[in-house]
């Protein structure tokens, strides 16, 4: 009798623990204490800055390229996003900028260039930075911008990024 | 006369351990004499240091022969490394230096690291660096502050108003001031 009432009990308490995805119940254990919102870890659904001027300002990431869904994008990985935020266009832009602009809605392809969770480097230091952010890409893999806004990661020019590394004003 | 009685107390153990069927040549324990060789004792090995503290000797010796980098983390040095300096690591290969502030120093030995944090166009940036590192050049405190606040991890100041400002143009600026 008693052990058939553990076993209801079992059976009671057990969709309580399964309303919670795989994902949502990383993101509880490893919740930053700071007042930031980003994910640590970049994959389905997580929000990215676009640090260029192709126009978009927050992506959210639908797909990351080569990698098993229980994997997670770090520096210098391709993700494909869509852009959730854009700057709105203006007739005063000009140029190659003009017609490389993206819109709210668009699918495209990105590299990420920072990251939150920690890398580390060959020489035995970890680097990591406040928040997640990627560069727009085409299908050549080239960025699709001119401009890059802020830091980017070195790990960059390791895989073939160069000419984002000379764009950026900052490379760490 | 020694003799003779030693000779009667062996025949009275005999007698004794009658009872145990005995072998010719047999020998009881009682009287059986075992010889245990004793050797040289051999040479101490490390003039007697114990294992672990010779190992880490030998580590800083490789690592650090100045003995700089230990005397940083020094408790009992004054000049010690703190949470709260402003540093520049300077590097032997190509590397540019790096300059941030101290938010914490991990003491564990040859593994030792100080975790940077530095802020690029309000964008935080931390970087963990183990000291030991023999690419490392060396480590210079370019600023101490006016008073140092009371925890020694200062992770709390991330994202508060506390938090580190753009170090290197600051120093800039200072220098631009003195001159």
């Amino acid at each position: 009798m008693e052990a058939f009432s553990a076993h209801r009990l079992a059976l009671s308490k057990a969709p309580s623990v399964l309303k919670f995805s795989s994902i949502e119940l990383l993101i509880f254990f490893i919740n930053p204490s700071e007042n930031t919102h980003t994910h640590i870890m970049i994959y389905l659904k997580t929000m990215l800055k676009c640090i260029d001027n192709s126009g978009a300002q927050m992506v959210e990431c639908i797909k990351v390229l080569r990698k098993n869904p229980k994997n997670f994008a770090s520096i210098g990985d391709k993700i494909v996003c869509v852009v959730q935020k854009a700057r709105p266009s203006t007739s005063t832009i000009t140029g190659a900028s003009a017609s490389n602009r993206v819109k709210r809605g668009d699918i495209v392809r990105a590299v990420i260039v920072r990251t939150k969770k920690e890398t580390q480097r060959p020489d035995g230091s970890v680097i990591k930075f406040d928040d997640n952010a990627c560069v727009l890409l085409n299908k050549n893999d080239e960025p699709i911008a001119t401009r890059i806004g802020s830091v980017v990661a070195k790990e960059l020019r390791d895989k073939n990024f160069n000419k984002i590394v000379s764009l950026a004003p900052k490379v760490v | 006369m020694l003799l003779q009685s030693f000779k009667a107390l062996r025949a009275r153990s005999c007698l004794v351990s009658t009872s145990i069927t005995q072998t010719a040549g047999y020998k009881t324990q009682y009287l059986g004499q075992k010889v245990v060789k004793v050797y040289q004792p051999l040479p101490k090995l490390r003039e007697g240091t114990p294992l672990m503290k010779y190992v880490k000797e030998n580590q800083y010796k490789k690592l650090d022969p100045n003995g700089v980098k230990k005397n940083l983390l020094d408790k009992s040095n004054p000049n010690l490394l703190r949470s709260g300096d402003i540093v520049r690591i300077t590097y032997n290969n190509k590397q540019p230096p790096l300059v941030g502030m101290v938010i914490a120093v991990k003491r564990n030995g040859c593994d030792s690291n100080i975790l940077l944090r530095n802020s690029y166009a309000k964008l935080g940036v931390e970087i963990r660096v183990p000291i030991f590192n023999p690419v490392i050049e060396r480590v210079d405190i370019l600023k101490r502050p006016t008073k140092y606040r009371s925890r020694n991890k200062l992770y709390y100041i991330r994202g508060t108003k506390l938090d580190v400002t753009d170090i290197e143009s600051s120093l800039k600026k200072q220098q631009r001031r003195s001159n």
